[in-house]
């Protein structure tokens, strides 16, 4: 692989997250081993948008906490950059109702600065800042309670955003939006990402999410969630989410949606059986 | 970019609904406060009436002769003396109380062993009538304020530690995710997220303890003293002194409303708190 240098000056690649030989089993209440992800090799390029897409189960989750660092992998490793610089940072976008409920909008994005023991005044001025991006100045004093579901996962971004992170990870950041607000919420994700020249590796149930958003969708097959295939988009950016009725979308949501049928299906079955 | 729809209209919508719901909340409560009122006057009625057909001044006084003893002893200082005692211990139990019950709890709540090894014991701690020991404290202690500072102490630090305990076991591990991605140390974790949530759960154990201590306080001094106002009482029964009994009693019912709500009040206060 060309990847492998070790030359620091090499700036674009020192960005790249590679994930080597990962696997990650959890042990069951019975004693066994369930194998959650194996053997996933993956590189993530500096300013790309990566989607993983898979029926629920393939533990697209868990290989997103691990590129996080909230989950340790069972086997391999993920490796970012060369290795020698700085830890880089990872902006965690969770699913809904991560918010925490006691703090303002305003303390929930500053949250991270606070941590680290960012001054306040400054802490505020990057809050603003990343609140006017999300589109939400002047809800800094409303507590997450009195938001809606859209808003909500606003001030989720701009909490990843206000760390001005190296990465974008998002754990299905509008699984929980309805239809509408879901597509305003894609669109303005799609070009604050482009603006911001973002890395952003993006976990999806929707197929037609991932087909508007990427740059790669990588496919993964249930149990054990293994690389099934890695589909590419063909839309030029800057996109417009008017793509989406377009035959070549169409097709391609079809696709991969043949992909993983069969997997949702059985994964359904399996619920119903309770298993 | 266009200004977010949703966001202005909710913005809006959101101060309307919160202005009508405060003021139709407001003058709810001063209906309930109108009604109370009534209630206590019908009472003090009902104990005039009752006291006139025991007929007797020695079995049972009525508010007119209670009133009168209360101003005696409050004009002549004995009131403000023995409540000076009692609330010293009282308070500096409530203060051990609190703070040994919050920490305890943290840890037992934090480490799953130490909960599953101090499970018998707490349950034990919080279901025994514990004001039981006063007399070996006061063997251990003396007749002075230790003794009741003890009992007072035991009481109180059950309801503390179990419910702190329980507040944080059951933390919410998604908020520790997400301090987790923004790199927060487990002392932040801690103090951040699992001590501030826990806050709730600690001020229904404080309100719990608050109750059982002031009963615990007096109890304690009538089952040995040599001051405050559990003694006065105690006194009071040896002389037939009926109307210092229900004087005491009365003060005694006003200071126990008193500090619940002061509790609630400093609860509600420090939730409503825009941080």
């Amino acid at each position: 692989m060309d990847m492998q240098t070790k030359d620091a000056d090499t700036v674009v690649e020192a960005q790249n997250i590679r994930i080597n030989e990962v696997s990650k089993a959890y042990p069951t209440p019975q004693n066994e081993q369930m194998v959650v992800l194996e053997d996933i090799n993956l590189e993530i390029r500096h300013n790309e948008f990566v989607c993983l897409v898979g029926a629920s189960g393939c533990g697209k989750t868990t290989l997103l906490k691990i590129l996080g660092g909230l989950v340790e992998p069972t086997l391999g490793n993920v490796q970012i950059g060369t290795g020698v610089e700085k830890e880089p940072l990872m902006g965690f976008v969770f699913q809904a109702d991560s918010l925490i409920p006691w703090r303002t909008v305003q303390r929930n994005v500053g949250l991270g600065l606070e941590l680290q023991g960012v001054p306040r005044d400054k802490e505020n001025r990057r809050v603003s800042d990343v609140l006017e991006m999300v589109k939400l100045s002047g809800f800094g004093r409303h507590f997450p309670r009195e938001l809606s579901g859209g808003m909500r996962q606003r001030v989720n971004i701009a909490r990843a955003l206000a760390m001005q992170p190296d990465f974008l990870l998002m754990d299905e950041p509008f699984a929980a939006l309805d239809a509408q607000t879901r597509e305003v919420m894609q669109s303005e994700l799609l070009a604050l990402t482009q603006r911001l020249n973002s890395t952003v590796v993006f976990v999806t149930h929707q197929i037609d999410e991932a087909v508007l958003l990427a740059d790669r969708i990588v496919v993964l097959s249930s149990r054990p969630g293994r690389v099934k295939k890695i589909v590419t988009p063909p839309f030029a950016r800057p996109r417009d989410p008017g793509i989406r009725r377009s035959k070549e979308f169409i097709d391609m949501v079809n696709g991969i949606w043949s992909l993983i049928r069969d997997e949702v299906e059985e994964g359904i079955e399996r619920e119903l059986l309770g298993s | 970019m266009a200004a977010a729809p949703d966001a202005v209209h909710d913005r809006q919508a959101f101060r309307d609904r919160e202005a009508g719901k405060k003021k139709r909340a407001r003058r709810a409560r001063w209906a309930q406060v109108g009604i109370m009122a009534l209630s206590v006057v019908a009472g003090i009625a009902i104990w005039q009436l009752l006291s006139m057909l025991t007929n007797g001044d020695l079995v049972f006084a009525g508010p007119i002769r209670t009133f009168d003893r209360l101003l005696s002893v409050a004009v002549d200082g004995t009131l403000w003396s023995d409540f000076v005692i009692t609330a010293t211990e009282f308070c500096i139990a409530a203060v051990m109380a609190i703070v040994a019950g919050i920490s305890i709890g943290v840890i037992v709540g934090y480490f799953r062993t130490v909960g599953v090894l101090m499970e018998p014991w707490l349950a034990a701690g919080y279901s025994t009538p514990l004001i039981a020991l006063t007399p070996l404290f006061i063997l251990w202690f003396g007749i002075g304020i230790w003794s009741k500072v003890a009992v007072c102490f035991i009481v109180m630090v059950f309801p503390i530690l179990i419910n702190t305990a329980l507040g944080v076991s059951s933390a919410d591990r998604n908020l520790i995710d997400v301090m987790r991605s923004l790199r927060a140390s487990t002392l932040q974790i801690i103090s951040k997220i699992i001590i501030r949530g826990s806050v709730p759960y600690i001020a229904t154990g404080i309100r719990l303890a608050v109750g059982r201590g002031f009963t615990a306080v007096v109890a304690g001094e009538l089952l040995g003293s040599n001051a405050g106002m559990g003694y006065r009482i105690l006194v009071a029964s040896q002389t037939f002194d009926v109307s210092l009994i229900l004087a005491y009693v009365f003060v005694l019912a006003l200071l126990g409303a008193a500090m619940m709500m002061a509790v609630d009040a400093l609860s509600r206060a420090y939730e409503a708190r825009r941080t």
